[in-house]
């Protein structure tokens, strides 16, 4: 471990000339800043992964279930199980993917669990994102790097190989693809995320495209290589969001879509990886759901635990926060990437004042959880090691049956006041070690 | 019942060539309990090829693309209805409409108009809805190119005028305050000039059209082209293209009886 420290700084100069950045947009700039690496990693024993296995393994299995009912039978809704405005009113709910059924059941392929460790060692789950979680090219690349610099470290350790993250996806792809090739569809180099999206198109040897690069004839999906040759889209693991993805069936004024390409997918003549429409299950306010969608779609108690959280919507709920507000921290469910989260003892008397009348008038649109106090991990900082705040996100893949990688993105605060852990809001990474025994 | 021959006219000149030109047009009437599609003819030009869809509302589309380079695109649709005798949908009401979109989301203007209602403590919903829609024609006024497929209702009442869409949005907005589910309809109705725009309200199991830019419910003149929540989920025609160019687009309807 000391030898991957002291590399720390050429470790992260590889990252650098490896371009792993990511961007970031203020009023209206566009900045781009390397994503700091911190080389203590976070160790999870053998027997605590087993366990975060099975529990994710469940909840996204539940959650693929939520989200082919909810666009055709929805059973949850009318067995009382959901209140229909948490499912017609989020803003993750698309009209236009009612009554369509994800190929082979899936519509969560890769699925990005954000899970904190709290002191007394419990694990909550604190998100789904099940839309176009990034991340895991952080881990994966740094360990190439880490391994390169200190080959020792990786000798005398059992720690589990993550360098297979590329096949995992790449079997997700090919599972769910009906007959053409893989392309990798980016908003472009000005994406947030650019760097991941190149990097798993080169290591999944799929094609690296903008929406400009795809056309529609005659209900197939084609690119067209760089001899000229028209070539048919398979699958589409596709980087931009689902309002963006179509301008003829989502968001007219989108320019980085693809006219026609959700008529192809209705038509069953490619896949679109992670399906449209996934916004609904990720949703902050469903997120109270999941553990009763697990008894609900699997007949199972859920394995993980949920931070505990409270609807506004509820009266009793409500009277909760009124009551310990001091203690809570409220999250706006419209919101993302740490945005829209206050915590209650921050406030001055005033903001409280108006964060109150907000909640009064606006129930739906917030969600309530105890501040957990999560552990700290050890970083370093100009050569001392300090503790900071820190979360997982876990990788869970779902093709022919349902993975969870073996390693994910540790994020960390580099602010030791903040709790929040967002890379958009200055955070740093650090690999994920799982031990195999 | 009535027979109604229809005709939509789009016709857009660029002052450029354009090429990779997509589009999605909305015009097929469907078949429903109070119409029947007798004939129906599209004809597009130019076009590299054509297909038909249906959205999440249930909505029939055609999608193509005109892949060449142009500078004339034209869509001529044209077919007979037959309209009555049954003046509402059957089908399932649905939770959706229940719930307001960011288009239909009351604000002040809507909270206000709607606490002044006068609402019959008793009726069905019907006679509700048609309450609200005559105290609605009390307050909004129709006044072309104040706004447009991105106008809320809120915004249509809060500056006291709009043109069918807003009436129609306003309508459903209040409606859905008072929990009747209620949704948008596009569509066309006997005359020369533009698409209309009304709502459907649930109503007694089942979706009772009112037009409150007229003040009526809706009749034999009346030919359904699509529903959705709000103007947005029905827009009737989208295009896209590559090219820089303006566009000068044309749009002609006509319903006759026959």
């Amino acid at each position: 471990m000391h030898d991957i420290c002291k590399e720390a700084d050429a470790i992260n100069e590889q990252l650098a000339r490896y371009g792993v950045k990511f961007g970031i947009y203020k009023n209206g700039e566009f900045r781009e800043q390397l994503f700091p690496f911190d080389a203590i990693p976070r160790v999870i024993g053998a027997e605590e992964f087993e366990y975060l296995e099975k529990g994710l393994k469940q909840r996204v299995t539940a959650l693929n279930c939520f989200l082919q009912d909810i666009y055709t039978d929805k059973r949850i809704v009318k067995d009382g199980i959901i209140p229909p405005e948490f499912v017609y009113a989020s803003s993750g709910y698309l009209p236009p993917c009612e009554g369509v059924r994800a190929p082979k059941g899936v519509a969560s392929h890769i699925s990005g669990i954000d899970l904190v460790q709290a002191k007394d060692g419990a694990w909550y789950i604190l998100e789904d994102n099940l839309r176009v979680p990034s991340g895991a090219s952080y881990p994966l690349i740094a360990r190439g790097l880490c391994r390169r610099a200190s080959p020792e470290t990786f000798r005398e350790r059992k720690i589990v190989d993550n360098r297979d993250y590329a096949q995992l996806l790449r079997r997700t792809m090919d599972h769910v693809n009906v007959g053409g090739d893989n392309v990798i569809l980016t908003p472009g180099r000005y994406n947030a995320a650019f760097f991941e999206h190149s990097y798993l198109a080169e290591l999944t040897d799929s094609v690296l495209v903008t929406g400009s690069d795809l056309f529609v004839e005659n209900d197939f999906l084609y690119y067209t290589d760089m001899g000229g040759q028209k070539c048919r889209v398979g699958a589409v693991y596709r980087r931009i969001s689902d309002e963006y993805l179509d301008p003829m069936s989502f968001l007219p004024e989108s320019v980085i879509g693809v006219p026609h390409i959700f008529d192809v997918y209705k038509k069953g003549n490619v896949a679109i990886i992670n399906a449209p429409g996934n916004g609904v299950a990720d949703d902050k306010g469903i997120y109270y759901f999941v553990p009763k969608m697990v008894k609900y779609y699997l007949g199972e108690e859920c394995i993980t635990h949920n931070a505990p959280t409270y609807l506004p919507y509820y009266p009793e709920d409500m009277k909760y926060v009124l009551d310990k507000f001091d203690e809570i921290v409220i999250k706006d469910v419209a919101e993302a990437g740490g945005y829209g989260v206050v915590f209650g003892n921050k406030l001055t008397k005033a903001q409280k004042a108006d964060m109150l009348a907000l909640i009064k008038a606006q129930p739906r649109r917030f969600i309530a959880q105890d501040v957990i106090d999560f552990i700290d991990i050890d970083i370093m900082e100009n050569g001392e090691r300090v503790p900071r705040k820190a979360d997982l996100r876990a990788f869970v893949l779902t093709g022919e049956d349902v993975t969870v990688w073996k390693s994910g993105l540790t994020r960390f605060s580099r602010d030791p006041d903040s709790f929040i852990v967002n890379s958009s809001q200055g955070g740093g990474f650090k690999d994920t070690w799982v031990l195999s025994r | 019942m009535s027979e109604l021959a229809f005709e939509y006219r789009m016709r857009s000149e660029f002052d450029r060539e354009i090429f990779a030109h997509a589009f999605r047009l909305m015009l097929l009437p469907p078949d429903t309990e109070r119409q029947k599609v007798l004939s129906l003819d599209v004809d597009i030009s130019p076009k590299s090829w054509v297909s038909q869809g249906r959205d999440g509302f249930g909505n029939g589309y055609v999608y193509g693309t005109a892949a060449e380079g142009h500078r004339t695109f034209t869509a001529h649709i044209r077919g007979r209805v037959l309209t009555g005798p049954g003046e509402a949908e059957r089908g399932a009401g649905s939770e959706i409409y229940f719930i307001q979109t960011p288009a239909t989301a009351p604000g002040p203007c809507a909270v206000r108009l709607y606490h002044d209602l006068d609402l019959p403590r008793t009726g069905d919903a019907l006679t509700r809805a048609e309450h609200m829609m005559a105290a609605l024609r009390r307050v909004l006024r129709y006044v072309p190119g104040v706004t447009d497929t991105t106008s809320s209702s809120e915004a249509a009442l809060k500056q006291r005028s709009g043109v069918c869409q807003d009436f129609t949005q306003a309508l459903v907005t209040l409606c859905r305050m008072d929990g009747i589910p209620a949704r948008y309809v596009a569509g066309m109705v006997v005359g020369e000039g533009q698409t209309h725009a009304w709502a459907e309200v649930w109503s007694g199991g089942r979706w009772v059209g009112l037009d409150p830019t007229w003040g009526r419910r809706v009749n034999g003149d009346y030919i359904k082209l699509c529903h959705g929540r709000d103007c947005r989920d029905c827009l009737l025609n989208r295009g896209t293209y590559a090219g820089r160019a303006c566009e000068n687009q044309i749009i002609t309807v006509s319903v006759k009886k026959v």
